[in-house]
């Protein structure tokens, strides 16, 4: 029971089934590997190591514990000591995909890109298609900063299971770095729906929705690129008009520039302003 | 077999609590401060952030050569009128470029931050602090050179 409430992501009920356990079920290798992964999902990760730690030594080492301690590890930032229980997992069967995963994982936290692609091609090459692998592929290519590749991967990932959360978030973040702003609001909706509380993700669905609104339509190119380089551009455009000799279009253009840049200033607020009321805040 | 995909290649953890800035926050002070306020900003967050020091001294070597770049902007402008709106606009397209190329350069480990999934810090207070005190340090450079031709 504990392994379902988990499985369909309610880790809070896994704890409290694990609270009623009493005797020796409290030491079975089932009660702290689902302990840790609830107290893992609910980033109490601290506390997820000690159990962990616990069990590995009651138990012995055994791969889904092992994967779920060196999870905790890399999300509490002790990262050497993370891929030290990867490697310690992997020795025992180094092609183990949600162990390459697992360790790709933490070379990305490292900024080890590359070594985590590898490590996903080769989970890739051990298990099927899978959303963990497109997801994971997904992830490196943003690392890597190829936001074209998140697309396709994270695409791939939602074909394989629509309803998948981290798939959903994955492509409403490639989304909107590759400038398709609407479906982007819907995967990020989506996902921070069925994770009510993530709260980086209710923020980032609450920023495509505003950059959705019909007023932010002109301000595009200010989510697409970065605002700087396109003011440079504007820049050049007056300047170079003037250097043609061309001086009243040149000053036509600046003030047309100049208005845009008012409006870039004043419209977000109140659109941002408008969506909070309207969601609360 | 030796593997040498699974060989340890992680030297040391992230203190989950320091807290780099945005990338796209730095371009505005580049864009009121200049080329030394960005460098400033943009070599601290670097450090934040674990980028190796090789590429945290190409940060610094780009400033350098985006402050080379505003001096002789400003001796080539440097006319009878004082400082002109040409000038203005050129040393702060020059300080912009020079924060896209410092930008570049820390990307990388900004993916690897976002992936982690803490907060960024807050740019506001340092970052008014280094517009202030880069315009003045670039002011006071432009000033020598000045007294110096």
């Amino acid at each position: 029971m504990a392994g379902h409430w988990l499985q369909i992501g309610r880790p809070e009920r896994t704890l409290d089934e694990l609270q009623g356990l009493s005797g020796d079920a409290t030491l079975d290798y089932r009660a702290y590997l689902f302990r840790g992964a609830a107290l893992h999902a609910l980033d109490r990760n601290a506390e997820a190591i000690d159990v962990l730690r616990d069990g590995l030594a009651h138990h012995g080492p055994f791969l889904p514990m092992l994967h779920v301690l060196g999870s905790s590890l890399r999300s509490e930032g002790l990262l050497p000591e993370a891929e030290a229980v990867f490697l310690q997992g992997l020795s025992l069967d180094p092609n183990d995909p949600d162990l390459l995963i697992g360790y790709a994982h933490v070379c990305l936290a490292a900024g080890q890109a590359q070594k985590a692609g590898a490590l996903v091609e080769r989970a890739a090459s051990h298990a099927p298609e899978s959303v963990a692998v497109s997801a994971a592929r997904a992830q490196v290519a943003f690392a890597l900063g190829q936001d074209r590749d998140m697309h396709r991967h994270s695409s791939e990932a939602l074909s394989y299971d629509p309803e998948n959360p981290q798939a959903r978030a994955l492509h409403g973040t490639a989304s909107m770095l590759t400038g398709d702003a609407r479906s982007g609001y819907a995967s990020l909706r989506s996902a921070a729906a069925a994770q009510p509380g993530d709260a980086d993700l209710r923020d980032a669905a609450r920023a495509a929705r505003l950059v959705n609104h019909p007023l932010m339509l002109p301000l595009r190119p200010f989510a697409r690129f970065n605002p700087m380089v396109v003011w440079i551009g504007a820049v050049a455009i007056i300047y170079g008009l003037r250097i043609a000799g061309l001086g009243t279009l040149s000053f036509a253009f600046a003030m047309i520039w100049l208005v845009f840049c008012v409006y870039s200033w004043v419209v977000p607020p109140l659109v941002r302003r408008l969506i909070n009321r309207k969601w609360g805040s | 077999m030796p593997d040498d995909l699974l060989r340890p290649t992680i030297g040391v953890g992230v203190d989950l609590s320091v807290r780099p800035c945005r990338l796209m926050s730095q371009t505005y002070v580049a864009f009121f401060g200049g080329v030394i306020a960005v460098t400033a900003v943009a070599f601290l967050n670097a450090r934040r952030l674990g980028v190796e020091p090789v590429k945290r001294r190409l940060i610094l070597l780009a400033g350098g050569i985006g402050l080379i770049a505003v001096i002789a902007v400003f001796v080539l402008f440097d006319g009878d009128q004082g400082i002109t709106s040409g000038l203005r606009v050129s040393t702060r397209v020059l300080a912009v470029v020079c924060c896209l190329v410092q930008v570049r350069l820390q990307r990388p480990m900004d993916r690897a931050f976002q992936l982690r999934g803490t907060d960024y810090g807050s740019l506001w207070w340092p970052g008014i602090a280094a517009v202030i005190g880069g315009a003045v340090a670039e002011a006071l450079i432009l000033l020598l050179v000045a007294v110096a031709l």
